[in-house]
């Protein structure tokens, strides 16, 4: 397990280094602005923009470039300054990243509570009115665009611009962060943690519930109530049991996903994370900060991989790496 | 100004907005009572200010949110006015020697903010602060315009000379600035009003301003009514990029020599919201006001129109929007081609698709409403070219100057046009429409669509990527200045290979003379004249093809009253907003 | 002999499936005394585990339709509240499965599922239902039992797993254990293994044993009364040593037929049953049994054969129309080896009627 532990790890950093690379060639190889230019301002003369290029490091050979990024991120963990604000890169992404935190743990808390609560009723209430009304009702979530339901749920019930104004529902814009005032952080994320949970609970209670119903039909829940065991214990400790590995699994890669950042969500209740981070420096061609928040979201992805996976032995026992 | 801001093009490309004819809520005095105190708040939208230093502000919200808040300039600008106003400077500049000599007299008793609250700003202050704008650290993107014919410029930008020699402080009192020729930005002040005059004391910048990159504008003193909230020992603290910008009262203000009321006690500017979000949030909540320069979109604009009218500001921006045709790839270039390109787009439908007449006036010539020479050139009537003068398609006449162009049919034959547009609402809507109309003429297009800042950089002012039309260009002028309107755009010597604004690529030796000598007059009349005569020239040419002279849609509290900058393209002027 | 302990009476057991209406069992009766071994024998499809799960409760569902009774001692089980038959399954009557592998659940450990069937039915401490866990794998013949309490199924052998699985089914000392097709699935070494367990369990505690199984070598050497079943329906039953030496439906011969034996002469051919099972949404007119009879006369496809007793004991019955004479000649002919076919011819059988 150790040496199988140590291996994905050096995987790690083997995937990391493919990634920043290839977001470098996109960045040259799709037409994005040209930052130097960008810099410059409105009628630049030529010198200016030389400078700038050169100030930027633009002027060497792409190779030579990436060689130096490469070079300061590995021996100083120095990720560059951005090109638009000339402000660290590590530092703009550590300042976010406690906000980006908050949306995706939040928002994975009430994913997995909702998603398993209607899974588990939907299953054993198969086919009822409440199993009928709930599926339909998450195809809807599904569908429902995250931007979409963020302005609806603002435009109802945000204590600021809601027709309906619930007090403790602050609306956009209100995010504090945890240190500053635990309420207000509290208050400010409910909004956009269920909206950003609603098309996540609504396909883990639709896999919870496929894969339970499965799990029903095994000899090993046959076992269990002729056991004599009450229903209610085959249900959870039997069934529920299994049918809830893959959720697990999915839930920990979602949640890596989620923590690289959630542009949308992030924009319309103007969180200040990472999502919103990537999307603008994107926007501004600002390649060091866009290889920055890409690693930082690559990074999550490949380490909730890893940990599903190690995770997954202990789930299952009949799971072993070496 | 430029249109949109090259930066952050979220939200700037559907920024700009509506009509002068609704220009309801203009200059200071109308409306409620100002009151003294309180705090605003601001939700931007487009990514806020991109940088500190006073050297690289040069956008909206640059002016909007720090530069007139926190810093005096040599000459501001009130807010319905378009002639400059002297701040720091006692008077609107002394011309003698023909024109190329400009003299400034500074007010004394102008203090910084801490660390430096016991100093005064001086005449050499301001003459470091014009320097300071040609180092690449600084990344300034006009002083090359306006600026250029100071003595001795070219030796300091090539690094042989340490100052520039055409810029002299005799005395703390006394700016003189020698031109190699005259110079009518600088005699007339309106140069002078711009963020690079905003003082900046050698001895305690010089240190930031080495390196790669100055970061003055991370330690920098302030001599506005508000400073960016710091800890008193020249470091700043209430400012996240991207995320917030407080600003506070700065008790170094000298109140008594400044033309601003500077009524709230604290701004508070929160990046970046939603536009949609921020638009409900300002409109149904208090204390707030329009952030950087966004129009609300089209459907929180309608209904604001439908039930809070009056929480609307509608002012002209100054600003034009227009369609280049690059003149060095056929057949751009031949003029009846240009011109029939002209007659044959419907500007009412490329309106429809910004939302409507509320977003601005259509074109009839290329110089906006408020530009120096806008009346001169035509007002709103315009020169009368009868390929401008119809604000819908006029297909015959279209047809007329294709045959005038060698097109027997009036229909275009050759090869599909490049041309490239930006990918996002309503730009996008607008590019298209113009792509169905040209259809009429033959005019096939091989249409992209990719992000703002990369059309401008990677294609339009690229003259290597030989775009054909760039159909989603604007451009406003700085200062109120004809000039700023015409030379970047359409003189020869100023095609360059990247950041190229003469997008047509224009270079006629007979226009670049008849710009530089218009350059040189120094009397307002007289230049006034000069620049309309070459407003006209260029919509004659059909370089461009102006279309909408947009408009500036702010949104207000109930509770707050923002005072639109005319200088601003229409944006709020904080200083001069207050609560009712 | 004792009364029987556990007594099924004109079971029913129909299922609605959107083919239609599945009569898995059609009415059968069968009963148990402790100490006793009833082995029910049929193919798969036969209703055989059907009705076993039934009495167990474990096809209590929207879509069945159950009639007839089944007591365990005396009290009908079919009718119980679900809590008052929980009470009872796992307690008084138990049940183990074929494939041990599937029936355990696979995340938890052995001494886990045996502690929780320990705990369910009866009120000890968590460390002496892990004691008493620890005992029942000894009982079983389960090598090194401390140890193995905490393995997971997967790492028991096949063997082990159904010796685990006796051991829970066994926890609560129950009257009735009801082993569908215990051995199926094993190699056949342990197959022999395992039945003599239950064997010696099922004499050390006088307890009644239903063994279901498709194959009537298994219940050879152990059972004390064998009932044949054949499309939802017992089609002969007796005590075991009669059904092995006369038996009287041609099914059985089949049956017996197709089990390899030593006492047979190499060489001679396996005979299977041909063609399959019919289907239990229509169910063929007459006997059941008619379309893969070697034996079937016109009549045979009109009546349907009711289940009587073929001798004055009263312990054999079978569901036949063949005259008796004619069965036990058929017998004598398919005892010498002859196939179904001459034995038909050198029998003669012809349509009477």
């Amino acid at each position: 397990m150790v040496r199988y532990i140590i291996r994905r790890l050096l995987w790690v950093v083997v995937l990391l280094f493919l990634v920043s690379f290839i977001t470098f060639l996109i960045f040259y190889a799709l037409p994005s602005a040209d930052p130097a230019t960008l810099r410059a301002g409105r009628s630049p003369n030529p010198q200016l923009v030389e400078q700038i290029r050169h100030n930027l490091g633009l002027d060497k050979s792409l190779p030579h470039q990436y060689f130096d990024y490469m070079k300061r991120l590995v021996l100083h963990f120095d990720f560059g300054y951005s090109y638009q604000n000339n402000i660290s890169v590590k530092q703009q992404i550590l300042d976010r990243l406690p906000a980006s935190i908050s949306v995706a743990i939040g928002s994975a808390i009430v994913f997995l509570i909702t998603g398993i609560g209607v899974g588990i009723i939907s299953a054993i209430r198969r086919r009822s009115l409440l199993d009928r009304a709930t599926m339909g009702l998450s195809l809807v979530s599904i569908s429902a665009p995250v931007y979409w339901l963020g302005l609806v749920s603002l435009y109802l019930f945000a204590s600021d611009i809601g027709k309906f104004p619930v007090p403790f529902l602050k609306g956009a814009g209100s995010y504090v962060p945890f240190s500053q005032d635990p309420s207000i952080w509290f208050q400010s994320l409910l909004l956009p943690w269920f909206v950003l949970a609603a098309s996540f609970s609504a396909l883990y209670a639709r896999l919870l519930r496929a894969n339970l119903i499965e799990t029903m039909s095994e000899d090993y829940i046959r076992t269990a109530r002729a056991k004599g065991l009450s229903e209610r214990r085959v249900v959870f400790r039997h069934g529920v049991r299994s049918a809830i590995n893959p959720i697990v699994t999915a839930a920990g890669l979602d949640l890596g996903v989620l923590l690289g950042g959630t542009i949308l969500v992030e924009t319309v209740f103007n969180i200040p994370g990472i999502g919103r981070l990537a999307y603008d420096s994107i926007q501004n061609s600002d390649l060091p900060m866009i290889q920055g928040t890409v690693l930082i979201g690559a990074l999550f992805i490949i380490v909730a991989n890893l940990i599903v996976d190690i995770m997954y032995a202990f789930l299952d026992p009949r799971v072993r790496y070496s | 100004m430029p249109i949109s801001r090259l930066k952050t093009s979220i939200a700037v490309v559907t920024a700009l907005a509506a009509v002068l004819l609704i220009a309801a809520c203009g200059g200071g005095g109308s409306g409620g009572e100002a009151k003294k105190g309180g705090t605003l708040k601001v939700l931007d939208t487009a990514g806020s200010i991109d940088s500190l230093d006073p050297g690289y502000w040069y956008y909206q919200s640059d002016y909007q949110e720090v530069g007139f808040t926190t810093q005096r300039w040599l000459y501001g600008w009130k807010p319905s006015e378009t002639k400059p106003t002297p701040d720091i400077a006692q008077a609107l500049p002394k011309q003698s020697n023909g024109g190329k000599t400009v003299t400034v007299k500074i007010k004394s008793g102008i203090k910084y903010s801490a660390p430096l609250q016991s100093r005064t700003v001086k005449a050499a202050d301001i003459k470091y602060a014009l320097e300071r704008c040609f180092l690449p650290q600084v990344g300034n993107g006009y002083a090359n315009l306006y600026y250029s014919d100071i003595k001795g410029v070219a030796a300091f930008k090539s690094g042989k000379a340490k100052e520039i020699s055409g810029i002299q402080a005799p005395d703390a009192q006394t700016l003189v600035i020698n031109t190699d020729k005259p110079a009518g930005v600088l005699t007339g002040g309106g140069a002078l009003g711009m963020p690079c005059t905003i003082p900046v004391p050698k001895d305690y910048a010089q240190k930031y301003d080495q390196g790669k990159q100055s970061t003055y504008g991370q330690h920098q003193v302030f001599t506005g009514p508000y400073m960016i909230q710091n800890d008193g020992k020249g470091k700043i603290t209430g400012y996240k990029p991207s995320q917030k910008l407080v600003l506070v009262r700065n008790p170094s203000w000298d109140k008594a020599s400044d033309f601003k009321p500077a009524y709230f006690d604290r701004i508070n500017i929160t990046c970046c919201s939603d536009a949609t979000v921020a638009a409900k949030q300002t409109l149904s909540g208090q204390n707030l006001l329009s952030g950087d320069y966004a129009a609300p979109p089209t459907p929180v604009l309608k209904q604001a129109l439908k039930r809070t009218k009056d929480q609307l500001s509608i002012t002209s921006s100054g600003g034009n929007r227009y369609i280049s045709l690059n003149t060095t790839v056929k057949p751009l270039d031949n003029v009846n081609v240009r011109r029939a390109i002209a007659a044959v787009i419907d500007k009412t439908a490329l309106r429809q698709t910004r939302g409507g007449p509320t977003l601005g006036t259509i074109s009839t010539h290329f110089f906006p409403p408020g530009a120096d020479g806008f009346e001169e050139g035509g007002g709103t009537k315009g020169p009368g070219f009868d390929f401008m003068s119809s604000e819908t398609s006029n297909v015959a006449l279209a047809k007329s100057y294709m045959k005038k162009a060698g097109y027997s049919s009036g229909k275009y034959n050759g090869p599909a046009l490049l041309t490239i547009a930006d990918n996002v609402s309503p730009a996008k809507e607008t590019a298209e429409a113009f792509q169905e109309q040209v259809k009429a003429i033959g005019l096939d297009l091989q249409f992209r669509e990719v992000p703002h800042a990369t059309m401008l950089t990677k294609f339009c002012q690229v003259p290597k990527a030989k775009v054909a039309i760039c159909p989603n260009l604007g451009w406003g002028a700085d200062f109120f200045s004809a000039q700023s309107l015409i030379a970047p755009l359409f003189s020869g010597e100023n095609i360059v290979p990247s950041g190229n604004v003469n997008t047509a690529q224009v270079n006629d030796p007979q226009l670049n003379a008849k710009i530089n000598a218009a350059k040189q007059v120094t009397d307002p009349t007289k230049a006034a004249k000069a620049w309309a005569e070459l407003d006209k020239d260029v919509t004659s040419q059909a370089y461009f093809i102006p279309w909408l002279w947009d408009n500036n849609v702010s949104l207000e509290s109930s509770n707050a009253k923002g005072v639109p900058s005319k200088f601003n393209s229409g944006a709020f002027d904080y200083a001069f907003s207050a609560l009712k | 002999m004792a009364a029987p302990v556990l007594e099924v009476e004109d079971l029913e057991v129909d299922f609605a499936t959107e083919d239609g209406v599945v009569h898995a069992v059609g009415g059968i009766s069968l009963s148990v005394a402790p100490g006793r071994m009833l082995g029910i024998v049929g193919e798969s499809g036969s209703g055989k585990s059907v009705s076993m799960l039934t009495v167990m409760g474990l096809t209590r569902a929207e879509n069945a339709t159950i009639s007839g009774s089944a007591r365990l001692e005396g009290r009908d089980i079919l009718t119980l509240p679900t809590d008052e038959l929980r009470a009872i399954r796992g307690n008084d009557i138990a049940m183990i499965f074929q494939d041990p592998l599937s029936s355990l659940h696979p995340l938890y450990k052995v001494g886990w599922q045996l502690v929780e069937a320990i705990q369910t039915h009866q009120d000890v401490s968590k460390s002496a239902a892990r004691a008493r866990a620890i005992e029942l794998l000894q009982m079983v013949g389960i090598p090194d039992p401390k140890g193995r309490v905490d393995n997971y199924p997967h790492e028991f052998s096949g063997g082990m797993r159904q010796r685990a699985m006796i051991a829970m089914a066994l926890t609560n000392d129950p009257k009735v254990l009801i082993a569908d097709e215990p051995t199926t699935a094993l190699d056949v070494t342990v197959q022999a293994q395992i039945l003599d367990l239950i064997a010696r369990l099922q004499q050390e505690r006088d307890m009644a044993v239903v063994l279901i199984t498709h194959d009537l070598g298994v219940v050879a050497e152990h059972a004390d009364e064998i009932a044949v079943m054949y499309a939802g329906k017992v089609v002969e039953r007796g005590p075991a040593t009669v059904i092995f030496d006369a038996p009287e439906h041609p099914y059985t011969w089949g049956l017996l037929r197709s089990i390899p034996r030593l006492d047979r002469t190499r060489g001679e051919p396996l005979v299977p049953i041909p063609g399959r099972p019919p289907s239990l949404i229509a169910l063929p007119g007459g006997c059941s049994f008619n379309p893969r009879c070697p034996y079937v006369l016109d009549r045979h496809r009109r009546v349907e054969p009711e289940l009587e007793p073929v001798n004055d004991q009263n312990d054999h019955s079978v569901a036949c129309l063949l005259q008796p004479s004619t069965r036990r000649q058929l017998w004598a002919e398919l005892r010498e080896g002859k196939l179904p076919e001459t034995a038909r011819e050198s029998v003669a059988l012809k349509d009477t009627v």
